[in-house]
């Protein structure tokens, strides 16, 4: 039986990089068709545990953002940061690469790629 | 089940509490309380202590503070909500007849500035931060609604006005709205003083048994309703916040129970962690149609002379917030305001029902983790 071990390991926090990627991998359900990031092996809609790995949207618009200007020592303030919901319809927490005055709710973004100190990570920026 | 009371209420001294062992504060708390009631301690059958920092089983710990031993204790862990969950529980526990009287504590010492992001929690290790979540929470509302970062502001006027005159806050001094605007910023719109501060204290109350309520020849205060919610996913494509929908779904669990709407209440505490916190309170509870929750605090509707006076202890904003406390803290209040002993800040006509709500927690794609609605009768 199908038990979708292979998902189990989700986004480890102490030791994600994101090199060499163009985009994420999250999973759809198979029984009720809602989409996740990051990965997961049981449903979090229908409890199901039938998924498959997929590509995410590269784009998306801004839900809500924030500029934060004071953070854990890790991060260099001010940044621009907040949920974006991709075309595919996941909403996803992100930095952002972008001008911080430009930012605003339904801001079409596209996902990027770049360093956090030593390591790779996912980004939205602006559209052009 | 049976009818549950509030017997008696205790706090301690809210600030910086390092002149004392957490289960010293714990022990001020419980011993105000037991003064407050007029009951003997050895009629105490069962305990419940609410701390998220306090580290293996407070409860007995400051329980033998109090000269008491060989007590059923239960320490209750749920963040922000922690000392809510512990008085829902403990209402649990009366109602279904298990015990007569309970003793319930919430407590904690915290160190100051942000609280660290859970290991596991990716969002956190990606920068976002908690003021940044309620920051978010702000920029959407006031996208989508009439709201401005004045109101946010005037949140914080209005319940430092109430802190200044609550001796046990943190923070006593009234601010200005444009020196809340001008404190420095945190995450855009919150400004450090649209932020509560981290701090240390503890609350506690005696609960217990229609009997007991009019053994102690005092006004009775009933539980009318104790709600516990939980955080569910909601899909993203439904344009729907788990945060939102969790306040609204346990609200409307605490109003079936206790047979009331949000028109009925009278006197409210509300989880104003960030001065967001409490327009999404007002919106989320009923209290104004959709997205109106501007009017509120324009029309000063929450203020003191208002219809629905909200954090008349000054709330978290300026009594601060130790995860533990903060829960019981506000049933404190509400027991008071309905008891008439609460001073310059006491509502007039007295009222007859009072709510607490608040909320804990920040999970990934699933949102607020625990919600707590409470109402309060006589």
């Amino acid at each position: 039986m199908e038990t979708n071990n292979q998902f189990r390991t989700p986004f480890r926090p102490e030791g994600f990089d994101f090199a060499g990627q163009d985009a994420l991998q999250g999973v759809r359900c198979l029984d009720c068709g809602e989409r996740f990031f990051p990965l997961r092996s049981v449903c979090l809609a229908c409890s199901g545990n039938h998924l498959e790995t997929i590509r995410v949207s590269t784009r998306g618009k801004i839900y809500s953002y924030t500029v934060i200007h004071r953070a854990p020592a890790a991060f260099q303030t001010p940044y621009g940061c907040g949920w974006v919901l991709t075309d595919d319809g996941i909403k996803i927490w992100a930095m952002f690469k972008a001008a911080i005055e430009k930012l605003r709710v339904g801001l079409p973004m596209e996902m990027t790629f770049d360093k956090l100190a030593d390591r790779t990570i996912y980004y939205f920026k602006p559209t052009e | 089940m049976q009818n549950v009371y509030v017997l008696g209420t205790g706090l301690a001294k809210f600030g910086k509490r390092d002149d004392v062992w957490l289960e010293e504060l714990g022990r001020e708390a419980g011993e105000a309380a037991l003064i407050d009631s007029c009951l003997a301690r050895t009629q105490i059958d069962m305990a419940f202590c609410g701390h998220a920092f306090g580290g293996r089983v407070v409860g007995q710990r400051l329980l033998a503070q109090l000269g008491l031993s060989g007590i059923p204790t239960i320490n209750v862990e749920n963040a922000c909500t922690t000392g809510a969950t512990a008085f829902h529980l403990a209402y649990q526990a009366v109602a279904h007849g298990d015990a007569e009287l309970v003793l319930v504590i919430g407590l904690d010492q915290m160190a100051s500035g942000l609280i660290d992001a859970t290991k596991s929690d990716f969002e956190g290790a990606l920068g976002r931060t908690l003021p940044g979540k309620y920051a978010l929470r702000a920029n959407r509302y006031i996208a989508l609604h009439d709201l401005t970062v004045n109101d946010l502001a005037d949140i914080v006027v209005k319940n430092r006005a109430f802190g200044a005159q609550n001796s046990i806050a943190h923070f006593q001094e009234a601010v200005t709205r444009e020196e809340v605007l001008g404190s420095r910023m945190i995450a855009e719109p919150l400004t450090l003083f649209q932020c509560c501060p981290s701090v240390d204290g503890a609350a506690a109350a005696l609960i217990g048994t229609e009997k007991l309520a009019k053994q102690i020849g005092k006004p009775l205060v009933k539980i009318f309703a104790s709600a516990l919610g939980a955080g569910k996913y909601i899909p993203s494509s439904e344009g729907k916040s788990p945060d939102d929908e969790l306040v609204r779904a346990t609200a409307q669990k605490a109003y079936a129970m206790a047979g009331c709407g949000p028109e009925d209440i009278q006197v409210a505490e509300v989880h104003d962690a960030f001065s967001i916190g409490e327009v999404l309170a007002y919106d989320n509870l009923g209290f104004c149609k959709p997205g109106e929750a501007a009017r509120l605090i324009r029309d000063r509707v929450t203020w003191l002379g208002g219809k629905l006076p909200v954090s008349t202890s000054g709330g978290l904003l300026s009594r601060g917030h130790p995860l533990g406390a903060t829960g019981m803290a506000q049933i404190v209040e509400i027991t008071r305001q309905l008891r008439s002993e609460s001073g310059s800040r006491q509502i007039d006509p007295l009222p007859k029902l009072g709510l607490a709500q608040c909320t804990g927690g920040a999970i990934p794609v699933v949102g607020t983790a625990s919600c707590c609605v409470h109402i309060l009768g006589r």
